[in-house]
């Protein structure tokens, strides 16, 4: 009786905890450290979905049109013991998001956004996406090409709207 | 009754399972966190500057990419060691190893299931520090809490939306957000009624998990009840490639049957 009544007011507690408003516990350091910390909160509400464009900028023939540069793999049974595309592609899917909440930091901040990790980050992914042909027609990206990359947000009406566009790029990989 | 050294026998054997196929995953992209690849360490080591010089010198050693992949290596061959023989003296350094490879994706590679990996290891690294006396028992205690918890927290954070209660929010999860949709769940998800008791039947079966920890002396109930939970992070792994959760929270599944033992609830 006495486990029932403990049982319940754990409950209780947890229930009031997760009713009061979302306090976001910021910082860097916190933020690399957060796997000692988990939420649970999982797929809390809908809200809006990032999502990453790339397109090559020819000499020639200028801009090409936006492709997406994330594609996730295509699911069968072997993926339950091995899925290594799979969760790559929710790691870049993530450091997109990263990158959406940063440039809204930055926003309010004054900071520019170019100069962050967040940024560099996704910038060799929207590279890469190009050039392992995952978001080129051509299937890869020469160095002479430039491109951009956009991140947009789509939100739960299905209405999508530019963040941010970058500047032109180049396709070389910067050491 | 189920004994603490079978629960944490088969704990070890679990996570070291999970850890298992998480490295093999590391190793088939290593492509991508070479350092020509979109995730160098060069890129990824400017987000530990605040932590100071002397922290900054050792993770760039540790995880730049010949010492990350010496890490994976090394990891690979306690999992395997520990899924033979489980020893829990080999819980802490997978811990370090598996927290260190956290650090090197910028905190974590895949979110919820690193989370519960990583909380398992600590328990029982805590469990194979200061072990003894009822430190491991309590260890698997609290790794069982975690996993009711888990499932609580995610029901009450879902029923809180409405478009959790009407089945939307199930809709476009499966449907969209994340892409990977098998073509038989689209057809399923075109029938409205299905994402409505769909989203109903997981968000119930959520709330109501901490009843397993009374309900689950009777063993009848708590083969049926994990074997739901399982299928449900099978249902994850299927629809949306989420297969890193059903090896995690099945590690955890062992903690949750010792503390039902521990809180005196369990089979006699």
């Amino acid at each position: 009786m006495v486990s029932i009544v403990l049982l319940l007011l754990a409950c209780l507690g947890l229930s009031l905890v997760v009713a009061l408003p979302r306090t976001v516990v910021g910082g860097r350091r916190l933020f690399l450290v957060r796997v000692l910390f988990p939420s649970w909160r999982f797929f809390e509400s809908i809200g809006v979905v990032a999502r990453l464009y790339v397109r090559e900028v020819d000499g020639e023939r200028g801009y090409q049109n936006w492709t997406p540069a994330l594609k996730a793999p295509p699911l069968s049974w072997s993926n339950l013991f091995f899925n290594p595309h799979g969760n790559l592609y929710f790691a870049q899917q993530s450091a997109v998001e990263h990158l959406v909440s940063e440039i809204e930091e930055s926003e309010e901040g004054g900071s520019l956004i170019e100069h962050s990790p967040a940024f560099a980050l996704v910038h060799s992914i929207a590279r890469d996406s190009i050039r392992s042909g995952v978001a080129s027609a051509n299937g890869s990206l020469s160095f002479s090409n430039g491109f951009q990359f956009k991140v947009s947000l789509l939100d739960e009406d299905g209405v999508e709207e530019d963040l941010m566009i970058s500047p032109l790029l180049s396709a070389r990989v910067s050491s | 009754m189920i004994s603490e050294t079978w629960a944490l026998q088969a704990t070890l054997r679990f996570v070291a399972f999970s850890v298992f196929i998480q490295s093999l995953e590391m190793i088939a992209i290593r492509s991508n966190w070479q350092e020509a690849g979109p995730w160098a360490w060069s890129r990824i080591r400017q987000e530990f500057r605040p932590f100071g010089a002397a922290f900054f010198w050792v993770l760039d050693r540790l995880l730049q990419y010949r010492g990350y992949f010496s890490l994976i290596v090394v990891q690979t061959t306690l999992c395997v060691s520990c899924m033979l023989f489980p020893d829990l003296r080999l819980a802490p350094p997978i811990f370090i190893l598996v927290f260190l490879g956290c650090l090197r994706w910028r905190g974590a590679f895949n979110g919820g299931s690193d989370y519960m990996t990583v909380l398992v290891l600590l328990a029982l690294s805590v469990a194979a520090c200061f072990g003894g006396g009822k430190i491991t028992s309590y260890a698997l205690g609290y790794i069982g809490m975690q996993v009711v918890a888990s499932y609580f927290v995610a029901g009450l954070v879902k029923i809180k939306q409405a478009e959790w209660r009407s089945g939307h929010a199930l809709r476009v999860f499966l449907g969209s957000s994340l892409g990977q949709t098998s073509p038989w769940v689209r057809i399923l998800l075109s029938r409205q009624s299905f994402s409505f008791y769909a989203a109903w039947a997981v968000m119930l079966f959520e709330l109501f998990s901490p009843a397993i920890l009374i309900l689950g002396r009777n063993f009848t109930f708590l083969f049926f009840w994990i074997s739901a939970a399982f299928l449900f992070h099978l249902a994850n792994a299927f629809t949306l490639g989420l297969n890193r959760f059903v090896w995690a929270w099945l590690a955890g599944y062992f903690g949750l049957i010792h503390l039902i033992s521990l809180l005196n609830l369990g089979p006699p």
